[in-house]
């Protein structure tokens, strides 16, 4: 076998050298050795004594040193334990059997390697003998010797111990007859070619040939050993490192693949991943939503409750404080120190930005290490639900509305309608009282009782979203705090107004039309049989009576496809008097002159009702003085708005005045804003008024006055084959202010004129 | 178990007491640091203590401090202070004096009877 690398070779060289010196060593000492015979006999004697009770292993006292040094030796040699049972692993012999042998060498005895299998002579065992042997004694005879001794009983043979040899050469032989000064070794020696039995010879082994044979012996043994070691060594070496090798590779391509797995969750993960360190500080590994999230900031290496900070401006210095300190008592501390903070981290938040508002959630999960049961780190995770929370918000104003139309639905039109009007009216005239500076507690006893009737009405009909709000009306008013009362009380009211007119509005929306024209068709329908019954028994001539009928039906196809006028105008009422109502003005009254044979197709209805809305809300906010103003003018408190309607029979349209009895245009705005000139024409106004962008007030109002409307109007008129212009109002004096009137000129195509005949039938 | 309550604020520290004795805790309550280290030197059952750390006399740090001068080392003490702020200089001589809870006001008191039962246990 080769040493692996040269450098072993150089090792093992060295190795061999020490060796060879100690060796010499070992020689040198030999002649103590022997003179410490005596020694080793006593040692010998108590070994066998031990032996003979059974004992398996004794210690031996290092009485003699160059006796253990060369046991020592030797033991090496033969990977033997010096003080156990002592094994001559090679030999396959146990070292005890050799004992046996130095003790028969002590009284003087022949130890004969007979060989077991004649033929190989492998295997020999080693016999001592009683007496004498001669190395030429033939086996035959020596063979004959044992067999009679055995028959005979006698102690001549005494076959001490068998140790099975596997080597002829007599190499353990000359061990032991080194070890046995005295004794004498006989090997089995073959004699020429012959494998007959008699053909054998026994030699007796030379005490030199002992001695260099245990010299090569150990040598030899050492050196293998060595090698032996070294060899292991390099296997192991290699097979190790292969092994390392691979197991780190397997685990370097499992942590590739994990932190690819980690990177893509982070990268794609639509969630804010944070990592905050014990400082508070955010780790450089984040997700990439995260990013996405807060584009404007530079999220890692920055202490949390600051990232909460900045995204969230709402969120005071006494929020954040709390937030730092709830992490500062967690962050590094014993785990149970988050369940005593976690409730000042937030859970949930809603981030006004100007142009956006979004809705984050964030989940906290401390990281505590095991062996200390601290929390070393805590991962934030936060998301968006903006999306979610639009969806959640749009399904409850919904549900909301669905369910505020069933509860609609159990009640009749009439119930409806008069509860909604005497509602209305009933908080309005609340409101009026907590505005009129009457003291609180006139002003709770005032609004007690009819909040108290609106509540128990509401519940009648069963509107819980109107009666839920009339009840937290009635706790703030009776709630002890009597420093809180107005300011909640107005503003509980106005809640309970928003909710009765939201369900106004969605009565209107969908349910209003759709009873009306049912109702009116079911009423025409039945008033048409009584008509025709009514013809079909009248006295008078068939000509006569068929020209009622179809007069009768062309009225009846009218007031299927049309709808009056007035009756459309009239539902303004409700919307003049809760704006009035907003601008702190007394609801004006809407008078009509002249509109009683017109009626506009159905089909234009929408576009008319959006026309006349613009115009009353003009009227209203613009035209219409404050209440003081009014007085102080001299008017009544309550302004007018006048629509007048003229035409004539055969015309091809109608002209519809809308004016009220405010102050009028205020020209030196208009003159500050657009021209110098002293005298304001009428075709000036127009171009002025109708042009995108008017406005004469200073201010917008939150209902008009952004200066959207009147352009938007005249294009809804042009739309219906119209015109509208402004004119001033003849015959007023001249002065800052100009009252003036709109005028429509509408197709009768879209409003139509019906003959008085029509008009009783319809 | 008896708990000491430390507090200079009447209503926090009813409150705390309330959920205590709801918990059947034995307790003790002072308003101040100097009467909470001598009701704790008089009543040798006390384990838990819960202390604010601003208040007249003797702050929560400084009776902590004083107890555990005169404390028999063996004996097992859970403190829970209650925070408003914290900076890292408090948190060290609390450390330093074997302070492991922190809690910020206003306490969550499931929270802290929940700790309270977890560390009967441990």
């Amino acid at each position: 076998m080769t040493p692996p690398t040269a450098l072993n070779n150089q090792e093992l060289q060295a190795q061999v050298a020490s060796l060879e010196i100690q060796i010499k060593r070992l020689f040198q000492t030999e002649k103590e050795l022997f003179e410490s015979k005596s020694a080793m006999n006593r040692h010998l004697k108590r070994i066998n004594t031990l032996n003979e009770f059974g004992l398996s292993s004794l210690t031996l006292k290092h009485e003699n040193r160059v006796l253990t040094n060369y046991l020592d030796m030797l033991s090496k040699a033969f990977t033997l334990t010096v003080g156990g049972v002592f094994r001559i692993e090679e030999a396959g012999a146990s070292l005890t059997d050799i004992y046996l042998g130095f003790q028969s060498a002590i009284e003087p005895r022949t130890a004969v390697a007979i060989p077991i299998d004649p033929l190989t002579y492998d295997t020999c065992s080693i016999t001592y003998l009683n007496r004498p042997f001669s190395a030429h004694e033939p086996l035959a005879a020596l063979l004959a010797t044992q067999l009679e001794a055995e028959e005979e009983g006698t102690d001549e043979l005494e076959v001490v111990c068998t140790i099975p040899i596997r080597k002829a050469d007599g190499t353990l032989l000359s061990v032991i007859a080194f070890l046995c000064e005295s004794g004498k070794v006989i090997v089995p020696e073959r004699v020429g070619a012959s494998t007959n039995q008699t053909d054998l010879e026994f030699v007796e082994l030379s005490r030199a040939h002992c001695e260099s044979t245990v010299r090569n012996v150990i040598a030899t043994k050492l050196h293998l050993n060595l090698l032996e070691q070294y060899r292991a060594l390099n296997e192991n070496l290699e097979e190790k490192v292969a092994e390392r090798t691979a197991t780190l590779e397997i685990r370097s391509r499992e942590l590739f693949e994990k932190s690819q797995d980690i990177e893509s969750v982070f990268d794609h993960i639509q969630v804010g991943i944070l990592v905050v360190s014990q400082s508070g500080k955010i780790g450089q590994s984040v997700s990439r939503h995260t990013g996405e999230m807060f584009k404007d900031l530079v999220v890692a290496d920055m202490e949390i409750w600051k990232l909460i900070s900045a995204i969230n401006p709402s969120c005071g210095p006494d929020i954040i404080a709390k937030i730092k300190n709830g992490l500062e008592n967690t962050l590094g501390e014993d785990s149970l120190n988050f369940e005593l903070n976690k409730h000042v981290l937030p859970l949930s938040m809603v981030c006004e930005t100007p142009g956006t508002t979004r809705y984050l959630t964030f989940t906290w999960d401390p990281i505590v290490e095991p062996d200390t049961g601290r929390i070393n780190r805590m991962i934030v995770l936060i998301r968006d639900v903006s999306t979610e929370k639009q969806l959640e918000f749009e399904k409850s104003i919904k549900d909301k509305k669905t369910t505020v139309l069933s509860e609609i639905l159990e009640n009749n039109k009439h119930n409806f309608d008069s509860f909604i009007d005497r509602s209305i009216e009933e908080i309005q005239s609340c409101l009026y009282i907590i505005d009129s500076g009457e003291s609180l507690e006139q002003v709770r006893s005032l609004i007690s009782p009819k909040i108290h009737t609106i509540k128990g009405n509401a519940r009648l009909h069963g509107f819980t979203f109107i009666c839920d709000k009339c009840h937290e009306v009635e706790d703030v008013l009776l709630s002890p705090d009597i420093k809180l009362l107005l300011f909640p009380v107005r503003s509980q009211m106005q809640s309970v107004l928003n909710e009765i007119r939201l369900y106004k509005q969605i009565f209107e929306d969908t349910l209003r039309n759709f009873t009306d024209k049912t109702l009116n068709r079911m009423q025409l329908f039945a008033e048409a049989l009584d008509y025709l019954e009514e013809v079909v028994q009248r006295n008078g001539s068939a000509e006569r009576r068929i020209e009622d009928v179809g007069a009768y039906v062309g009225g009846l196809r009218l007031s299927l496809s049309t709808e009056k006028l007035s009756s459309i105008l009239s539902t303004f009422e409700s919307y003049t008097t809760s704006m009035a109502f907003h601008l702190k003005k007394h609801p004006p009254l809407l008078a009509s002159v002249g509109l009683e044979r017109l009626r506009v197709r159905t089909e234009y209805i929408g576009l008319f009702k959006d026309i006349f809305q613009h115009l009353y809300t003009n009227c209203v906010d613009h035209g219409l003085e404050t209440d003081e103003e009014r007085l102080l003018s001299g008017k009544a408190v309550s302004g007018v708005i006048t629509t007048q309607a003229l035409w004539s029979d055969g015309q091809s349209e109608v002209t519809i005045e809308v004016f009220d009895d405010g102050r009028g245009l205020d020209l030196d705005k208009i003159r500050a804003r657009y021209s110098e000139a002293v005298f304001i024409s009428d075709a000036y106004l127009n171009e002025v008024l109708f042009t995108q962008g008017f406005t004469s007030k200073d201010q917008a109002t939150r209902l008009s006055g952004r200066g959207i409307g009147m352009s938007s109007v005249k294009a809804a008129v042009r739309a219906l084959g119209g015109d509208i212009v402004v004119q001033k109002i003849p015959g007023s004096k001249p002065g800052r202010y100009a009252p003036f009137k709109f005028v429509l000129k509408i197709p009768t195509a879209v409003i139509e004129v019906c003959t008085e005949q029509h008009e009783r039938v319809a | 178990m008896a708990v000491l309550v430390v507090d200079d604020s009447d209503s926090i520290r009813a409150e705390l007491v309330n959920i205590l004795k709801r918990e059947s805790y034995e307790v003790f309550e002072a308003s101040d640091g100097e009467a909470g280290y001598e009701l704790f030197k008089s009543n040798d059952k006390i384990m838990t203590i819960i202390t604010d750390y601003h208040m007249p006399r003797l702050n929560g740090l400084e009776m902590i401090e004083k107890i555990k001068h005169d404390q028999n080392p063996t004996q097992n003490l859970n403190v829970f202070m209650l925070t408003t702020e914290s900076g890292e200089a408090l948190k060290q001589k609390s450390r330093e004096l074997g302070i492991r809870f922190w809690m910020v006001k206003p306490i969550q008191s499931d929270a802290l009877i929940s700790v309270m039962k977890k560390l009967q246990i441990r």
